[in-house]
């Protein structure tokens, strides 16, 4: 088990034993399940609304899922380390907020202005990252208080409401086509082969699962913990910030609670694409997997046209049920696909 | 944002707390309305950072720097956020540091009134704005009794003449008002059985939220002709406009200028926007202030304690845009270049609060060469029981359109 959720500790294996670890990993099995599942939601609301085109229902849980798709991979780093970070929606609220003050409007001011908005979302995270490794501040106390802190400043100088429109081309992104595709299909999927990449098939990536499993292993094996701890949240912050310009160019107008809605959500797709909320494990398309999956869970209860008691009651069994199937969770699949 | 723990702006807590011990300890005597010639008033708003929160409040404050209130009311803003023990503690505070009126954004409807009733003992003004409280002693301000629910739903049938498909984006679930216009406007929509309802959602009156949700109804309803909102309309009608740009709907819901200037469109009336904007303003709370300081400095005598602050209502034919910086000539819309498309136009009211324009509501600052008008007659609202009182009957037609007149149900 250690081996396989710390391939940064065995260097020692043959290349083609490490790659099995990262890429034919048998945590790709409940990754297809949990597709399969998002798969069939999408399906039975075909079914269940004869006149819907299915090609527009993928697309409409595809282009609505694109926040989550990137919020959750920086809030899958974290958890991989054994942290979690609530100030997701805080800094994506920053991000479109501050965009939309940067550009004014203007696609002119977009070369500029968004490096600025992610460099400032990822100095949030690296103050984040910060005081967790340098200062030992537990990761929900410090990103809670981060949140919190930024949100007031964010308030201090705007009121909550962006007095400036949102950069036309930031709206065209987010609403336009290329080949008859939406443009955001062609993000998400752009992201999640850079982040899955990152996550699996980079040495750092492969060091923040080691750092996770066992961070008195990793300290023996003389991994910069601190600085990976940093760079986890940083890119984290980065993460938000992304969705943050995206939510801006999606909604045409930025306000500074636009990000809330993200944050429990951003969790319980780590949580349900198979992620051990102690850290240590999980793999990035798990993560994108859950993304979706909640994405169609939304769009076909959304139709049912169920009550909200009922609506949570649905999200709140899933949600547990991923978590209780940690212990035991595809044990027998595992050993069926061994 | 709206979980995380209060914030407070003018003033800290630990500093509010020290004032009420020290008035207490020190035995001063907090000076009754009849005698004050200064005012000490607070505002306790609920929480911050939301674009109507922010715009009523905003307003109150340019109102309490509009002379004379200027040098004769000492104000001061505190914001208790979402739980109602904080508000309970944060209004004890206050009465505790003499205030002599209090305008507070309730969290709960009935879990203040104790501490209401508190206040009112030591003879403080206790006012509540928008959201309301059963507590006797306490004045409601609110456009609950002018039936958004059920004159929105009607507007929204006769305009699609009693039949098609309609999606409901609900405002938050759990909360009275959403309980309460959903109430109203479901009960208007069941008489027509031509109207079917394919979809609804909560909107969680944001419209981020709204507008990614509709998308997902209108991928699997492609002809749906309606879209009946309390908030977050905004969203729900730029998923409209991106999804299905040539045949747009019939909609109702909130005052964000950006939705207003849609819904004025003509050619996006042409290809089927017909739109009202409605719904409840944050120009209630500055006009809650106004009635407030008038009972206060005794220049009104209020019979009874439920005030309804008209609800405003703007169908897409009346959309007329200002070419200033305020409400005038029957004007109710900015130009795009002025503000951003979710400034919610009803943060400002010509009629009522002519101290206000836009540089006022969006800063909070007083208007240049304001001064404070007499308000004209209140209007007291309806009974509204476990709403805005407890032992009371409401109107029989308490749930049905009294501003639009149903159309036949068709055959």
């Amino acid at each position: 088990m250690a081996k396989r959720d710390a391939p940064a500790l065995s260097e020692s294996k043959p290349a083609k034993l490490r790659a099995r670890a990262a890429w034919a990993n048998p945590e790709l099995l409940p990754v297809a399940v949990v597709l399969a599942c998002a798969a069939l939601l999408i399906i039975a609301t075909k079914i269940l609304n004869p006149g819907s085109s299915l090609t527009q229902q993928l697309s409409a849980v595809l282009v609505t899922s694109i926040f989550l798709v990137i919020a959750s991979f920086g809030q899958g780093l974290t958890i991989l380390l054994g942290g979690i970070d609530l100030s997701i929606g805080v800094v994506a609220g920053l991000s479109a907020m501050m965009i939309s003050v940067l550009t004014d409007g203007q696609n002119a001011a977009l070369p500029w202005a968004v490096p600025a908005t992610l460099a400032f979302c990822g100095a949030i995270g690296m103050i984040n990252g910060l005081g967790i490794a340098l200062f030992k501040v537990p990761p929900f106390i410090m990103t809670l208080a981060s949140g919190i802190t930024f949100f007031g400043v964010g308030l201090g100088f705007t009121s909550g409401l962006a007095q400036q429109p949102v950069a036309p081309a930031l709206q065209a992104l987010m609403s336009g086509y290329w080949l008859g595709v939406p443009i955001p299909i062609y993000l998400i999927v752009g992201f999640v082969i850079i982040a899955a990449t990152f996550q699996n098939g980079t040495a750092e990536g492969r060091q923040l699962y080691a750092i996770g499993s066992s961070p008195q292993a990793a300290l023996v094996f003389g991994l910069p913990i601190s600085g990976l701890t940093i760079l986890a949240y940083a890119l984290s912050g980065l993460c938000a910030g992304i969705c943050g310009l995206l939510l801006a160019g999606y909604s045409s107008a930025a306000t500074l609670d636009i990000g809330d809605p993200l944050l429990l959500p951003t969790i319980a797709a780590v949580v349900i694409g198979g992620a051990r909320v102690v850290g240590g494990k999980g793999i990035y398309v798990g993560t994108f997997a859950g993304a979706i999956f909640l994405s169609a869970l939304e769009t076909i209860i959304t139709v049912l046209s169920l009550s909200q008691g009922l609506r949570n009651i649905i999200e709140g069994v899933i949600i547990v049920g991923a978590l209780l199937l940690q212990s035991e969770r595809w044990g027998a699949l595992r050993r069926w696909s061994h | 944002m709206n979980s995380l723990p209060r914030r407070i702006e003018a003033l800290p807590r630990s500093l509010l707390y020290c004032a009420g011990v020290l008035a207490l300890m020190g035995g001063l005597a907090r000076p009754t309305s009849a005698e004050a010639e200064n005012y000490k008033v607070f505002l306790d708003l609920s929480y911050s950072g939301n674009v109507w929160q922010t715009a009523a409040a905003n307003g109150i404050k340019a109102l309490a720097g509009t002379p004379p209130y200027d040098k004769t009311v000492e104000f001061k803003t505190v914001i208790s956020g979402t739980d109602v023990q904080h508000q309970i503690s944060d209004l004890q505070s206050m009465i505790a540091a003499g205030a002599n009126a209090i305008l507070f954004y309730p969290v709960s409807g009935t879990g203040l009134n104790r501490v209401i009733e508190q206040g009112c003992k030591h003879n403080v003004l206790m006012f509540a704005y928008d959201s309301t409280v059963t507590a006797p002693c306490a004045y409601n301000v609110s456009s609950l009794s002018g039936r958004y629910g059920a004159n929105s739903a009607q507007w929204m049938v006769n305009e699609m003449g009693g039949k098609g498909e309609m999606v409901i984006n609900h405002g938050v679930a759990g909360t009275a008002l959403t309980d309460l216009m959903d109430r109203q406007a479901l009960g208007v929509f069941k008489r027509y059985p031509g109207i079917k309802i394919v979809g609804d959602f909560y909107g969680n009156w944001n419209d981020a939220t709204s507008q990614e949700n509709t998308a997902k109804v209108l991928a699997a309803h492609p002809n749906i002709d309606a879209i009946w909102t309390v908030d977050g309309t905004y969203g729900s009608l730029q998923a409209v406009k991106d999804h299905r740009p040539d045949r747009l709907v019939v909609i109702a819901g909130q005052s964000n200028n950006g939705y207003r200037l849609d819904i004025g469109n003509q050619a996006m009336q042409t290809k089927g926007l017909k739109g009202l904007s409605a719904s409840f303003g944050p120009a209630d709370g500055p006009y809650a202030f106004k009635v407030m300081m008038e009972v206060l400095t005794g220049k009104l005598k209020l019979t009874a304690h439920n005030v309804e602050y008209p609800l405003p209502w703007v169908p897409y034919n009346e959309i007329k845009l200002c070419t200033g910086l305020a409400f005038e000539n029957g004007c109710n819309t900015f130009p795009e270049d002025k503000v951003p498309a979710l400034f919610i136009d009803t943060a400002l009211n010509g009629d009522l609060l002519p101290e206000l324009n836009l540089t006022a509501v969006q800063n909070g600052t007083a208007m240049s060469g304001a001064t404070i008008k007499p308000l004209p007659a209140v209007t007291y609202a309806d009974s509204l029981p476990g709403v805005n009182c407890t032992d009371c009957k409401p109107p029989a037609d308490w749930l049905e359109p009294n501003r639009v007149k149903p159309i036949p149900v068709p055959n």
